[in-house]
């Protein structure tokens, strides 16, 4: 600890003044709001802060983090808090979070904040322990003044300060009931935080107990579909022929006025969010939700359903198949070298196609949403993925100022990128806004198949030139591949692509805009000669269902497309799988990753731009370590099982979790497949909390099962044919694999854990398919393959 | 007009004959603990014991409980310690939590009938509670060591 560096920070200890408790970051909601974007308002968080997390500290000794992030499973506030009493060196069981409010104030403090793309932790690592760190100085400066200690022979440690010279300790409860540590954080400060070293964490990386799972096993957990407010009205939604553009012409509700309870039926208009598109919706309003069902099934609305947009299925893929030939509005995504030169100069090329369905988040908890308007403020009971944005979104929808809206977060039951669309949100906010009155309107699960987001369907059409030289290693022998994705193109996330000269340059030039999620994992870790990856947007599918994030996002298809091609280029160049993908992963210019960051940084370090540390021989590792637990390929697995590999590195390259799976199918009598075993090995970078972590993997695992196996939702006249269960299928608690997962901390920086290995299940399963039968599957779901003849 | 006896508790709910149980629960009576996954009987999310069983009350019209003994998540146990969510935190189950209330009473009407369950027991009824987050290898070791919970204690 050194003394100068305090006392340079100008911190004031007040003691003695009776309020007790530690104000470190002052809550944007707690009054009076700081002013972040006033010069000479004292600053709580520094400029370039994505999320922010704030705590206080009572006399008590509790610490509460603020958790601004949602929970939707991942249990983010655990890994949260877990950073925060690490450097706080606290006492775990002293540590409790909530889930604060989002309001116009705080979103100026903030700025977005957004809970996805598996980047919840990796945006925090650095400004949260670095804010807890410099709490921890403050608490030990004020032990040592109580304990009449030197400074320089005092530590914290799990709540206490510790003078070592003459063997007395205070708590951080005692200190904090004497005095009030009234001292806000300088963006400055950040940097001269004195981090623990890694090496002496005890609770990042300890399977701590969730802190949300008590009230999930209890019943207590308030969910968005929970939500009341002392006389709301009830809203269920009479939804249009099309799933989108077609508009209410007369609304006859003269059958529904004999139900008891039965108010009124509005018509209004829904849309999951800025630039998506937009439908009519009439919505019943009743004093009961069961009569507001009752109500909506008499009720007669007369649609006008646009003839454009009674498309089918076959209409979408017809589509993908005529932008497969013709490139309309064709972006480059990715470009090394000049791959149409390659191809030329090539002994022999390789082509395939593959196509995935459209898929659903099928959350088990339908989106609702309650809107209450109290003095001209609407207040929102939800779960959404993004506060922030929502407040804004509302707003515009209902014409009023941002700060006439807050939203007040809850458990969601769910989301997989589903809780990002916010169509009933604005749908219960407009009723509220022509009733006056609070107004819940809860999605039936048929509401919700109609008014969802599905992922796109996807068409990849991979070619690669081949070089016929026997004794080059596998991977040059590889000189060019080429993948046009075609899917439809989403509302947000375009983002430029890159271009490099050579294989072995690392400073790409930017290309042309591409939506970033949908195109994501097709600019794949592997070290290719030359190489082109272009978006061909599929705007048909888009005008008809407006297609969303659903969890991994492109990586779904995009590695199934590459890992599934892979294996093929294997085959056809007689060389074992595995070994082809490790002579493609050199570390070579572009996928080396970004140097391993020195110890002293001289701003405050940007944790995302570290992520891909080590770049892709860490995928490499992992590849070895599956393969090696999974015995690949060795004589004493067997003849019944063939095994499949695969890689990925989702999210995309601003966040990779490096990981590999082995699976294990055999073929069951009647032709159908089994899948016998998952082998995982995934580099997270640093494992907040390996219980956690396994925990997502086992779900995603399984989400990756379920999708590759059963899951597709279909487009009929306009609309997805799918309205329940019975008739969208999807994995349940039978026939499960064996999962056997093995978590590496091999980066700097923690990377996502929520979708990584998703994206594995499909390919791995086909290539050991191929490897056991010969035959290769090229779509997804497989369920339409099958049985196997 | 019916009489529910819902957690040793006696309710009078004045609501149409055919309302499914599951809405009375969860918005007259504030019992929010059940949940509405997909009002078909396909998911599970919302069942409850009647006289001891599991049912999914969202299939159940509440004229046809009227005297019946309902057992919901909140009067499982008093103070959430029962042996089928005591074993659910040891193995931290619940992702999003959605489904889990559903699994929990799914899994103590299994192991009230049947305390010692074969892997097919097992299965067979389990299966038809879905859980989207796919947390179903930790509900088979929780149902397993919630078993063993029971059978220490009789
Ligand atoms: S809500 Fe009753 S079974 Fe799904
Ligand atoms: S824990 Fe989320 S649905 Fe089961």
């Amino acid at each position: 600890m050194n003394n100068k560096n305090i006392s340079r920070r100008k911190f004031l200890i007040r003691a003695g003044t009776g309020v007790g408790g530690l104000a470190i970051f002052q809550s944007a909601i707690a009054k009076p709001v700081v002013n972040l974007l006033d010069e000479n308002s004292p600053l709580i968080i520094p400029e370039n802060f994505e999320p922010c997390v704030w705590f206080t500290m009572q006399s008590s000794g509790r610490t509460n983090v603020h958790i601004y992030n949602t929970e939707f499973g991942q249990h983010i506030g655990t890994s949260l808090a877990q950073l925060v009493a690490e450097e706080l060196e606290l006492n775990w069981s002293d540590v409790s979070i909530d889930y604060p409010s989002m309001d116009q104030p705080t979103k100026q403090a903030m700025g977005g904040v957004m809970t996805g793309g598996s980047m919840g932790v990796l945006r925090a690592f650095e400004p949260l322990r670095r804010c807890a760190a410099i709490a921890r100085e403050f608490l030990v400066e004020a032990g040592a003044d109580s304990l009449g200690a030197d400074i320089s022979d005092c530590r914290a440690e799990e709540g206490f300060v510790i003078d070592a010279a003459y063997d007395q300790r205070m708590s951080y409860a005692q200190i904090l009931s004497e005095r009030q540590i009234d001292h806000v954080i300088q963006p400055e400060e950040l940097l001269e935080a004195q981090l623990k070293n890694p090496s002496d964490f005890k609770i990042i990386g300890k399977s701590v107990a969730a802190l949300d799972v008590p009230e999930k096993v209890n019943g207590s957990a308030r969910y968005g579909i929970d939500a009341y407010a002392p006389n709301m009205i009830y809203g269920k939604m009479s939804l249009a022929p099309t799933r989108l553009g077609s508009t209410i012409q007369k609304i006859d509700d003269s059958q529904a006025e004999d139900i008891s309870g039965y108010i009124t039926t509005l018509k209004l208009s829904a849309s999951g969010f800025f630039g998506m598109g937009v439908t009519d919706v009439a919505l019943v309003l009743a004093k009961s939700y069961p009569a507001a069902l009752r109500a909506e099934q008499v009720i007669d609305v007369q649609w006008d359903a646009p003839v454009a947009n009674l498309l089918d299925e076959v209409d979408l893929w017809d589509e993908a198949q005529r932008l497969a030939r013709t490139r309309e509005g064709a972006g480059d995504w990715l470009k090394v070298g000049d791959a149409e030169q390659a191809m030329g100069e090539s002994d022999f090329t390789l082509e395939a196609e593959y196509s995935t369905s459209m898929i659903e988040h099928a959350a088990l908890e339908p989106r609702s949403a309650l809107v209450q308007p109290i003095d001209g403020t609407y207040h929102i009971y939800s779960g959404h993925q993004g506060g922030a944005m929502l407040i804004q979104f509302v707003a515009n929808v209902l014409n009023v100022p941002e700060d006439k809206v807050v939203y007040h977060p809850h458990q969601i039951g769910g989301s997989f990128g589903d809780k990002i669309y916010a169509d009933q949100i604005v749908v219960a906010a407009q009723a509220s806004q022509e009733v006056g009155v609070p107004v819940k309107v809860i999605m039936t699960r048929e509401d919700q198949f109609n008014l969802g987001h599905p992922k796109s369907i996807s068409l990849h059409k991979m070619k690669a030139g081949i070089s016929q030289q026997q004794y080059a290693a596998p991977g040059q022998r590889i000189l060019a591949v080429e993948h046009d994705v075609i899917a439809a193109p989403d509302a947000f996330g375009n983002r430029p692509g890159a271009a490099c000269d050579s294989i072995d340059d690392n400073q790409s030039q930017a290309t042309s805009n591409v939506p970033a999620p949908v195109v994501a994992g097709s600019d794949h870790w592997y070290d290719l000669q030359s190489t082109r990856v272009s978006f061909v947007p599929h705007q048909m599918q888009q005008q008809v269902i407006p297609t969303g994030a659903v969890r991994s996002v492109g990586n779904y298809y995009t590695v199934f497309a590459v890992e599934s091609f892979i294996d093929e280029l294997a085959e056809a160049m007689q060389v074992d799988p595995l070994t082809l993908r490790l002579s493609l992963l050199q570390g070579r210019g572009r996928n080396a990753g970004v140097p391993v960051p020195d110890a002293v940084v001289s701003s405050l370090p940007d944790t995302a731009s570290y992520v891909s540390a080590g770049g892709n021989v860490r995928l490499a590792n992992v590849l070895k370590i599956a393969s090696g637990v999974a015995n690949y390929r060795s004589p004493l697995v067997g003849k019944r099982i063939g095994q499949g590999l695969s890689i990925a590195a989702a999210e995309g390259r601003h966040n990779p979790s490096f990981s590999a799976c082995v699976a294990d199918v055999s073929l069951t009598s009647g032709g159908n497949i089994n899948v016998e075993k998952l082998t995982v090995c995934a580099d997270v970078g640093m494992v907040v909390n390996p219980d956690g972590a396994r925990a997502q993997i086992e779900g995603s695992l399984l989400w990756g099962l379920s999708s590759a196996m059963h899951e597709a939702a279909t487009l009929e006249k306009g609309r997805l044919k799918e309205t329940n269960f019975d008739n969208y299928k999807w994995q349940r608690n039978a026939d499960l694999p064996e999962l056997d997962i093995h978590l590496v901390g091999n980066g700097v920086v923690p990377s996502g854990i929520g979708e990584n290995t998703m994206s594995l299940v499909a390919p791995a399963i086909c290539n050991a398919v191929a490897a056991l039968t010969g035959k290769r599957l090229r779509s997804l779901p497989l369920k339409n393959a099958l049985p196997l003849v | 007009m019916a009489r529910l006896q819902i957690n040793n508790k006696s309710y009078l709910v004045n609501e149409e004959a055919d309302t499914p149980l599951l809405w009375v629960l969860r918005e007259n009576l504030q019992l929010t603990g059940t949940k509405f996954g997909c009002g078909g009987g396909h998911c599970g999310a919302c069942t409850v014991h009647i006289n001891g069983e599991a049912v999914r009350s969202c299939q159940v019209r509440v004229d046809d409980v009227d005297g019946a003994m309902i057992t919901t998540i909140e009067g499982l146990s008093s103070n959430g310690d029962h042996p089928v969510q005591q074993a659910w935190m040891e193995h931290q189950v619940p992702q999003c939590g959605y489904c889990q209330s559903g699994q929990i009473m799914q899994a103590a009407s299994l192991l009230r009938s049947n305390p010692n369950p074969s892997d097919k027991d097992m299965e067979r009824s389990m299966r038809g509670n879905l859980c989207r987050c796919m947390t179903y290898t930790r509900i088979n070791a929780a149902v397993r060591t919630a078993s063993d919970k029971i059978k220490d204690l009789s």
